[in-house]
């Protein structure tokens, strides 16, 4: 399944952003992009993705907000 | 995905284990110290038995589960490693755990050659432990506001420990140092420059992750630990200063309570808004922690107009507050998150099914818990008025002591049965026998 799949992890107790942030990245796929919303960055989830052959961008929203894209590296 | 995740930025389980299991046991010795020699402790701060009380505390208990907790949280949330994390920990725990001990015996037997081990000892450990969490500090890959909190509270802790090095050693080889002066700068630099400004630090990380809240705002994040360090730094310099600056050194003071109460009541209407409208025990814990740190800057701020015993029975409840009301409960509260995620972090390597994190632990018996730590935080403050009730307050510390030992060795030895069983058994189930710890 292509496209972008959103985990709101804003409202979540760790650890579910992390496990709902993998079952997504299950489901997209290797052309999908999975968008998650935290108002941390979660550096352990960054080393599984590295691990993994994903690559991340994060960006920060002026409401603290981190929005991090998390997408298959070619 | 799961099957193939590794955690090697996040340090072995053992290495904050093993402070978070053996900081209690401290805890419950200076409660046994309360009930035997509670009357001498009363009496005033500065009597042999309150300075056994008082380290047992703050270096068996508080500060070993601070370092354990640092060591965990550097590499998992600030995204930075600790070199040689392993031998660091068990070096720092075995100097820690045996210092604390030396040093409570040195002062009960007011012994010189107990100081002359104990007090390089710690100094030791502590040199080592500083050194290696400021130069992952240093590293950081972020520079946000709980990194700086953390490296302006190294630096507290720094002071803090050369003071009581100086201090210490001053009973092994009398000096002509005011030490009366230097002992009121040691005790503020622990509580404020170290702990306080620590637990800040801490706060802006751990109060919206684990309980829900907005974040703090950007003005108070960014300043206060910095506010804070300065204000103890002028402060101290005002107190050497003698007499003629007792007034710029009353603003001072007045400038620091002024940021603590900011800081408690940023984090009470924090709490009032948090999204997840549970009531757990941490969240208690975090309430009892705030409401004990404003009492103590209020009995704080009365110390300068109160004299002879009234004095010495405000400092010793100061000290309660302090010590168990505040960093005890954040602490205990903090527990019952961090390890539960801990073992689900490291289970994540090796099983396929991992157990809820609120099955580590069942939420009742943190809470049962909780309310214990709390009475026994209000049976010590009503020994402070009535003396009478200070064998029964001290029993009450080791009660809650032992009770945390016991529900920390259960969330332990949860993973250790997890991990055994490759995901099969069940995290509450008490297992007839087996080890804590580990990973």
């Amino acid at each position: 399944m292509a496209g972008t799949l959103v985990v709101d992890g804003r409202d979540m107790l760790p650890p579910e952003p992390m496990e709902r942030t993998l079952e997504a990245l299950d489901e997209v796929g290797d052309d999908g992009e999975v968008l998650l919303l935290l108002y941390r960055e979660p550096f352990p989830l960054f080393k599984i993705l590295e691990r993994n052959g994903y690559g991340h961008r994060t960006t920060s929203r002026d409401d603290g907000t981190f929005e991090i894209r998390i997408r298959r590296v070619a | 995905m799961a099957a193939l995740l590794s955690y090697e930025q996040a340090p072995p389980l053992s290495v904050p284990y093993r402070f978070f299991l053996s900081a209690p046991l401290f805890a419950a010795a200076a409660g046994l110290l309360l009930a035997w020699r509670g009357d001498e402790v009363l009496a005033t701060r500065w009597s042999m038995p309150a300075l056994a009380v008082t380290h047992l505390m703050t270096i068996g208990f508080l500060l070993q589960v601070m370092c354990g907790a640092l060591m965990q949280i550097l590499p998992v949330a600030v995204g930075t490693h600790l070199w040689r994390a392993r031998a660091v920990a068990l070096a720092t725990h075995l100097g820690m755990s045996l210092g604390a001990m030396l040093l409570a015996a040195a002062f009960l037997l007011e012994k010189p050659a107990l100081f002359a081990v104990a007090v390089p000892l710690l100094a030791g450990v502590v040199a080592v432990f500083v050194a290696v969490v400021v130069a992952a500090l240093l590293r950081a890959p972020v520079g946000n506001d709980t990194v700086r909190a953390m490296r302006t509270a190294m630096l507290g802790l720094a002071i803090t420990v050369a003071l009581g090095a100086t201090l210490g050693w001053s009973f092994v080889q009398p000096s002509q140092l005011p030490i009366i002066e230097l002992t009121h700068l040691h005790a503020a630099w622990g509580l404020t420059g170290w702990g306080l400004v620590l637990l800040v630090g801490v706060a802006y990380l751990v109060v919206p992750m684990f309980q829900l809240t907005p974040p703090y705002r950007e003005k108070l994040s960014r300043w206060l630990p910095t506010a804070l360090a300065v204000a103890l730094a002028a402060w101290s310099a005002l107190w050497l200063a003698g007499q003629e600056a007792r007034h710029w050194r009353t603003l001072a003071f007045l400038a620091g309570t002024g940021l603590v109460v900011w800081f408690v009541l940023a984090t009470l209407g924090l709490q009032r808004r948090r999204r997840r409208k549970v009531v757990d025990a941490t969240l208690r814990l975090w309430q009892a922690g705030m409401v004990c740190m404003l009492l103590a800057v209020l009995l704080a701020a009365a110390l300068d107009s109160a004299e002879g015993e009234l004095r010495n029975r405000l400092e010793v409840a100061v000290a309660i507050l302090m010590l168990h009301g505040v960093f005890g409960s954040v602490i205990v509260g903090m527990l019952y998150k961090i390890m539960p995620f801990l073992n689900w972090l490291h289970l994540q390597q090796v099983v396929r099914q991992v157990p809820s994190m609120r099955k580590m632990l069942s939420d009742q018996a943190m809470m049962r818990h909780a309310w214990t730590h709390m009475a026994s935080v209000v049976l010590l403050l009503a020994a402070v008025a009535v003396p009478v009730l200070m064998p029964v307050a001290g029993l009450a510390l080791v009660v809650t002591s032992l009770w945390l030992e016991a529900n920390v060795v259960r969330i332990a030895r949860a993973y250790r049965r997890v991990r055994a069983s490759g995901g099969s058994a069940p995290a509450g189930a008490v297992p007839p026998c087996g080890d804590a710890g580990g990973g």
